[in-house]
């Protein structure tokens, strides 16, 4: 397995995941494109049903029953997951390609102890180690991911630990075989508040010493700030804007993700009213032609472009100063027929 | 893309255990909770062995009342000419001439000093006539048992690791026509098929180990459908776990994933189900025996409840309820011996 792969890590083009519904097949993911590259955190943000979880599901090829890839690509080191025969997913699956889930409490096997999870893991992608060796590795995992008493712990059951320690046991062993691309879908949400910031900073620091590419699927655009490069936003099953972090925040180019900037809580809206974009996001069934967003929107109202045409993601105009940071790897773009239009009236509190 | 159940979850209820689940989680305790260790279980067997004596003591009480209510024995032990003294001298001679508070007392003082009284027709102890037709009640039961249980893995299994809809019917669909066939004549059928016909199988009595084949086919296929549906149930319940998503993103195969997670998480819900199951087998099946002249409890009891034969009902009830309450208290410890989360209270 190469780790020089000269491309783009992973590459999703144009993916569409459909489920059978009454009237045929509904699409819940619709064309989804983004590149994902060695050593960068790549954060997918978006409403609850807009697609980002079944997105990295069907990257590892777990999707629930009844829901299937459609069509597109998912190339990975230039292999085409979406197409690749079970028992060659099976070989990335653990080893290349590892995953956190977002519920920790129901993610681990009630009736096995802890110890003999890890160790699944560990065995499945290193036939040669012995029990010894195999007991070796889970502890030294554990006491990577700030386990205190590895040994104890493996031994005992998952309604044992906390929360917070469970999905650390998680990170653990998606770490097992320093994966290539690590899935890391709503780490903490389902944590307690106090703990969400320590199990983020031992996924990143994780991540860093694998030296794996993250896809961090998350709702907190705070989270985003802190621990992404770049971002792609979801809504209603496809890709609205993708940027980098410092673009995404300072420019915002796409009428959702000004939206959705606009409405998170800090020293403008203290003592005032929250800001929220109106109406909801409209059922996967019932997405209209246009643009999704646009019954939502404060620039669609009335324009008939907007109804009618499917805007695509569109490259934006670069400024040339933008030059803190890494060079970005692919441009800014946004899938809006009127991008960059007076979005910034809403950062500034004056919503449309 | 795997599709481990393609069939909507079959929203069966899972029996629920009469223990309970700690729902408080352990927040960085470093106690195992092995309940092997807890020192609970001795605790928790006096507890359970109390509840066991008060209900065999009321299985005394039901038989006792039950008995008295059809009426004295001595008419039918007697010939048919028996004069109404000759019935009456029999009838006090049996204690049955006694107010019943005495009759009960008696019976019950009798009982503790484990004298059941001796059979009115055989005129042998009643316990030691029980006791001479376990064996073949529990091989039968046993048998049976493990090879309904048997099948219907196989053939839930089967339905999981093909994710055929089409299997899962037909392993529904004929379980279900076999049981909705009464057992008597299911064996009739199969003693005309393998013993009249094909000249195959012993029809007949427990002479040797091929007198088993027949009645155990018998039962075990009539459970057959009810064991496939409970395990079919929870093994879809499990595929939708999370954990077990976990396990197939670790890279493990299907096969795998369902022997080492998915099928030792079905047990808790099956378990239940399969205890009460094997504790009514055990108690003797009335009918099957009857039909292949089996010598079991089953056949014991009906012949002694026909014949008023009051020491061999009573005898044989409190050993049926001795079995069913060992079963239960067998299951409930193992429950909690496979879940870690079970705390026995």
């Amino acid at each position: 397995m190469s780790t020089t792969y000269p491309g783009p890590l992973l590459s999703v083009q144009d993916l569409t995941i459909e489920v059978a519904g009454d009237d045929g097949p509904v699409r819940l993911v619709d064309g989804v494109t983004f590149e994902v590259h060695q050593d960068e955190v790549f954060a997918l943000v978006g409403e609850s049903g807009s697609g980002k979880s079944l997105t990295v599901l069907a990257i590892m090829d777990l999707l629930p029953p009844g829901v299937r890839i459609a069509s597109g690509r998912i190339l990975f080191r230039g292999r085409d997951l979406a197409r690749l025969p079970e028992s060659e997913m099976r070989r990335l699956r653990g080893k290349d390609l590892a995953m956190v889930f977002q519920d920790p409490m129901s993610a681990l096997n009630p009736l096995q102890r802890v110890g003999r999870q890890l160790a699944e893991a560990v065995r499945l992608h290193a036939s040669g180690l012995n029990r010894r060796q195999t007991a070796d590795k889970v502890h030294s995992l554990l006491a990577a991911v700030g386990v205190p008493d590895p040994e104890g712990r493996a031994a005992s059951y998952p309604h044992q630990w906390s929360g917070g320690m469970r999905q650390r046991a998680m990170i653990a062993m998606a770490m097992a075989h320093d994966p290539g691309l690590l899935i890391a879908d709503e780490p903490t949400t389902a944590l307690d508040v106090t703990v969400q910031a320590e199990v983020m900073d031992v996924l990143a620091e994780a991540r860093r010493r694998a030296g794996s590419a993250m896809i961090l699927i998350t709702h907190d655009l705070g989270l985003v700030a802190e621990a992404a490069d770049r971002v792609a936003v979801m809504y209603s099953g496809r890709v609205v804007e993708t940027a980098d972090v410092h673009r995404l925040f300072t420019s915002p180019a796409h009428p959702y993700t000004a939206g959705l900037l606009a409405s998170i809580l800090g020293e403008g809206t203290a003592g005032g009213r929250a800001f929220a974009i109106p109406g909801a996001p409209p059922a996967a069934a019932e997405r209209p032609a246009g643009c999704a967003f646009q019954p939502r929107c404060h620039l669609g109202s009335g324009r008939d472009e907007c109804t009618t045409a499917r805007p695509v993601l569109t490259l934006l105009p670069t400024p040339p100063a933008d030059a803190d940071g890494p060079a970005p790897f692919a441009g800014p773009a946004a899938a809006c027929h009127f991008a960059g239009e007076s979005t910034l009236n809403l950062l500034k509190g004056q919503p449309a | 893309m795997f599709n481990l159940d393609d069939v909507p979850v079959n929203s069966a209820e899972s029996p629920k255990t009469a223990l309970t689940l700690s729902s408080e989680p352990l927040l960085q305790g470093q106690s195992n909770n092995n309940f092997l260790r807890g020192g609970t279980v001795p605790q928790y067997l006096i507890k359970r062995t109390g509840q066991a004596v008060f209900t065999l003591f009321c299985v005394l009480t039901f038989a006792f009342i039950l008995g008295r209510a059809t009426g004295k024995p001595a008419g039918l032990l007697l010939p048919d000419n028996a004069t109404a003294a000759e019935v009456d001298a029999l009838n006090g001679a049996l204690g049955f001439n006694e107010p019943l508070h005495v009759q009960y007392l008696t019976y019950l003082g009798n009982v503790l000093r484990g004298d059941f009284g001796n059979s009115y027709r055989q005129r042998e102890s009643a316990l030691a006539l029980i006791a001479e037709r376990l064996p073949a009640t529990f091989e039968l039961a046993f048998w049976s048992f493990l090879l309904g249980l048997l099948l219907a893995v196989l053939a839930a299994t089967a339905i999981q690791l093909t994710g055929s809809r089409t299997l899962r019917s037909l392993f529904i669909w004929g379980g279900s026509l076999r049981h909705s066939v009464p057992d008597f004549f299911f064996a009739l059928l199969a003693v005309l098929l393998f013993s009249v016909a094909l000249g195959m199988l012993p029809s007949l009595g427990r002479t040797s180990p091929a007198s088993l084949v027949l009645p155990v086919l018998t039962i075990a296929t009539g459970q057959f459908v009810l064991y496939v549906r409970l395990i079919d149930a929870a093994l879809s319940d499990q595929a939708s776990q999370d954990y077990v998503r976990t396990a197939f993103s670790k890279g493990q195969s299907r096969a795998r994933v369902l022997f080492s997670h998915m099928l030792p998480n079905s047990v808790l819900p099956v378990l239940t189900m399969a205890g009460l199951n094997l504790g009514s087998l055990l108690g003797g099946t009335v009918v099957v025996e009857a039909v292949f002249a089996w010598p079991g409890l089953g056949q014991v009891l009906t012949e002694a409840v026909s014949q008023r034969d009051f020491p061999i009902v009573q005898a044989g009830l409190l050993v049926v309820a001795l079995i069913f309450v060992t079963v239960n208290l067998a299951v409930d410890l193992l429950a909690a011996k496979i879940d870690p989360r079970v705390s026995l209270a």
